[in-house]
């Protein structure tokens, strides 16, 4: 086997033994750990499910790579052993896998959006495009990926007074900011069992966060109540492309408690902020990696040699 | 709970419902969350939940749809108590909305 092929067959073998590994110990720190947590942040929640994924390529980046042409000799020609073969396969299919359903979940919100964002389009705030159209019954929602934009139907005007069209506005967009549709098609690259219930979490703490982002006060907070209640009982949100943020939820029980923690709306209490932590905890670790970056590649290196004989 | 008792949505004793939800929490049926700086819950049912009542109910209204000549028949029902259960939420809904607004109002905060 050729040394390019054989420098793709262990990445891809890495690639899976890395994402695998990480997978299930994502699926069980969120079992043990963190199922029960009271307030899960959604960006660590969403960290959290990317992880396995961002980290089975650095590792092929940033060690399997750099070891393989540092160490392996180019001139020799050796095959590759049939358990390193099906990992590599298995990789393989992992990303071909990803990247089609992620494919599909783009086009099919793009054709959406294409389809429905006409010229009635202004800008509700910096960065905030919304596009007005012609729908038959009341609709609100954020959609596309590289360009995302609030949908909205003509009718919401006569449906919301001002301020509860203002306060559905402000939820939407703070979804549109947060980029929650790219987020939402980035899961599609990263396929696995038992993930489920991360997930349902954090599409959760997304419509609570985007809630929170609009209650300032009690008033504020009944506006988006009362809008929700009005735009739930006028319309179903039906057809709606799965990478997409819609106003009004699928189901009665989340539309229930949602409106009733609006309506109990209390100021939030002032969280500590994890990002310093966080960021010496990821200095640290870079800087352990770079001074020990040369035994690490040997040690790589030797584990690839597995795969190969 | 004391919110859905005091809408008048509950008609049980107050510790009948506790008691209640705090077994389906032991069993793990349902989450519950501490709700801001009080010392009450917020009892949700659980995610995982959710799929069991979904492969445990679809048998069932497969079994139904099944046993009429008529498939669109039981179909129809469901539908229609679906629809009226989620219009009762709606009203229900609705209602807390314009008590919380009057309340704000007579508090001056609107």
């Amino acid at each position: 086997m050729s040394y390019l092929l054989r420098a793709l067959v262990v990445s891809l073998a890495m690639f899976f033994l890395g994402y695998s590994l990480l997978s299930l110990m994502v699926v069980c720190a969120w079992r043990l750990l963190l199922e029960k947590r009271e307030h899960p942040n959604a960006n660590a929640l969403f960290g959290l499910r990317l992880l396995p994924l961002a980290g089975a390529a650095g590792v092929v980046l940033m060690l399997v790579i750099p070891s393989f042409v540092r160490l392996e000799p180019y001139h020799i020609t050796e095959s590759v052993a049939p358990a390193g073969m099906l990992l590599a396969c298995q990789g393989l299919v992992v990303l071909v896998f990803g990247g089609l359903s992620a494919f599909i979940a783009l086009r099919k919100s793009s054709r959406y959006l294409a389809a429905r964002a006409g010229p009635g389009t202004f800008e509700a705030g910096p960065g905030v495009m919304v596009s007005e159209l012609d729908a038959p019954s009341p609709m609100m929602l954020v959609a596309g990926v590289t360009r995302p934009r609030i949908l909205l139907s003509r009718c919401v005007r006569q449906l919301l007074t001002e301020d509860e069209l203002r306060a559905a506005l402000r939820h939407e967009a703070a979804h549109l900011r947060s980029r929650d549709n790219l987020k939402k098609l980035a899961l599609h690259l990263c396929p696995f069992p038992f993930m489920a219930g991360l997930e349902d979490t954090w599409l959760w703490q997304l419509e609570l966060a985007a809630d929170d982002a609009v209650a300032r006060d009690e008033a504020s907070a009944l506006d988006l109540a009362s809008a929700l209640v009005k735009m739930a009982r006028a319309s179903r949100p039906l057809g709606i492309p799965k990478v997409a943020m819609t106003l009004v939820p699928a189901d009665a029980g989340s539309l229930r408690i949602r409106v009733r923690r609006l309506l109990h709306w209390r100021p939030a209490a002032r969280r500590r902020s994890s990002w310093h932590s966080a960021l010496g905890a990821a200095a640290g670790l870079i800087a352990l990696a770079a001074l020990a970056y040369g035994p690490l590649l040997t040690q790589v290196h030797e584990l690839t040699e597995i795969l190969v004989r | 709970m004391r919110e859905l008792l005091a809408a008048g949505e509950v008609h049980a004793a107050y510790t009948t419902v506790m008691t209640t939800l705090d077994r389906l929490f032991k069993k793990g049926l349902l989450d519950r969350r501490p709700d801001g700086s009080s010392r009450a819950f917020r009892y949700r049912l659980k995610p995982a939940t959710r799929d069991f009542y979904h492969s445990a109910l679809s048998a069932d209204v497969e079994r139904l749809i099944a046993s009429s000549s008529d498939p669109t028949m039981p179909v129809s029902f469901l539908v229609d108590a679906v629809a009226q259960h989620d219009a009762a939420l709606l009203d229900e809904l609705g209602r807390a909305v314009n008590r919380k607004r009057r309340e704000l109002r007579r508090r001056g905060k609107l």
